[in-house]
């Protein structure tokens, strides 16, 4: 009796043994995916609004007030980037959101929470700033970061973007930015004071990044995908009011 | 009077004296080193010099820098090492 049902239990369990490690595969691939992809797709444009003069404000923390005071401050508003202040010195404050990152590989392009300010020197305003913008548009049009990379390619070659001008740099020395949901400095900060120079593409040897105990870090913001920008970031040791910022 | 003339001359040339002094003291001040001192001040011990200019950057980047340093042919500047980073190193004041 007992080997006649023997046969029939036993496909029976390898039958469970088989669905059982399908069902544990599925959910592992589930997990792995929502790790992997934490902001599959743009948020509502609220989540990435913030009060206006709350970000006049963190625009302006970006840089030391002696810079900041006289620059211009833009803001983000329903349409894309607006003058919320005037400014009498060339430089230009703002705070930039998540799709100011990579297009590639880059998990965090919708983060609703990235916010970096940043004041723009004129030589950047004029040459760098303009990349910030067109994101922007793009992004309130609806475009993927697909379409949004292949219209930044074909901007650059109609030179309806700008070359980076020889100086360009930024300040990011806002204590309050937030760049990613991971830890930048020792200390587990997702934050990090430092100053930005903009060149075009180069061999980024040149500028020792990247190299152990050196100061320069190549940003993989743009690096050529598509934009052809190279941005190396130095530590400041200090935010904007000058209290002491980590340096690693 | 000619008491009062005297007192009167003698405060004038003292204020004087006193105001040449501030002046002078404040020019020497803000212009500490007037000329080039002699040559030599200004020249170190060659292997410090290497040292120094390498110890601007980290290592990673000097060690394969080319050094220069100051030698008393200031038209032909010394190459001290072999460069294969292309980058170049050299002492001074950071221009």
């Amino acid at each position: 009796m007992i080997r006649k049902k023997f046969p029939m239990v036993v496909p029976l369990i390898l039958a469970l043994i088989v669905a059982f490690g399908w069902l544990w595969q599925m959910q592992a691939q589930d997990s792995s995916k929502d790790n992997k992809t934490p902001y599959p797709s743009m948020a509502p444009l609220e989540r990435y609004l913030m009060d206006r003069d709350a970000e006049i404000a963190m625009a302006r923390s970006a840089a030391p007030e002696s810079i900041s005071r006289d620059a211009e401050i833009v803001v983000l508003g329903q349409h894309g980037y607006e003058t919320a202040v005037k400014g009498k010195n060339g430089f230009v404050c703002d705070v930039e959101r998540s799709w100011m990152g990579p297009f590639d590989n880059n998990p965090e392009f919708w983060n609703p929470k990235v916010r970096g300010a940043g004041c723009y020197n004129p030589q950047a305003a004029r040459s760098a700033l303009p990349i910030a913008y067109l994101r922007t548009k793009m992004v309130l049009a609806g475009l993927s970061p697909a379409q949004m990379a292949d219209r930044i390619k074909a901007a650059y070659a109609k030179k309806e973007l700008p070359p980076v001008e020889p100086g360009a740099m930024s300040f990011m020395m806002s204590k309050q930015t937030y760049l990613t949901d991971a830890g930048l400095t020792e200390d587990g900060a997702h934050n990090m004071a430092h100053v930005m120079f903009f060149t075009p593409l180069m061999d980024t040897a040149n500028w020792g990044a990247n190299l152990p105990k050196s100061p320069v870090i190549l940003n993989p913001q743009f690096n050529g995908a598509p934009e052809p920008v190279e941005v190396y970031m130095v530590l400041t040791g200090a935010w904007s009011d000058g209290t002491p910022a980590p340096l690693n | 009077m000619n008491g009062q003339k005297f007192n009167a001359a003698a405060s004038l040339i003292f204020v004087l004296i006193f105001i040449t002094g501030v002046a002078l003291r404040a020019q020497d001040n803000k212009t500490p080193y007037p000329n080039m001192t002699p040559l030599d001040q200004y020249l170190m011990d060659r292997d410090a010099e290497i040292a120094l200019a390498r110890s601007a950057a980290p290592d990673a980047i000097s060690r394969d820098a080319k050094v220069l340093v100051l030698g008393r042919m200031a038209t032909k500047p010394f190459t001290a090492s072999s460069r294969r980073s292309g980058i170049n190193r050299r002492t001074g004041n950071g221009r």
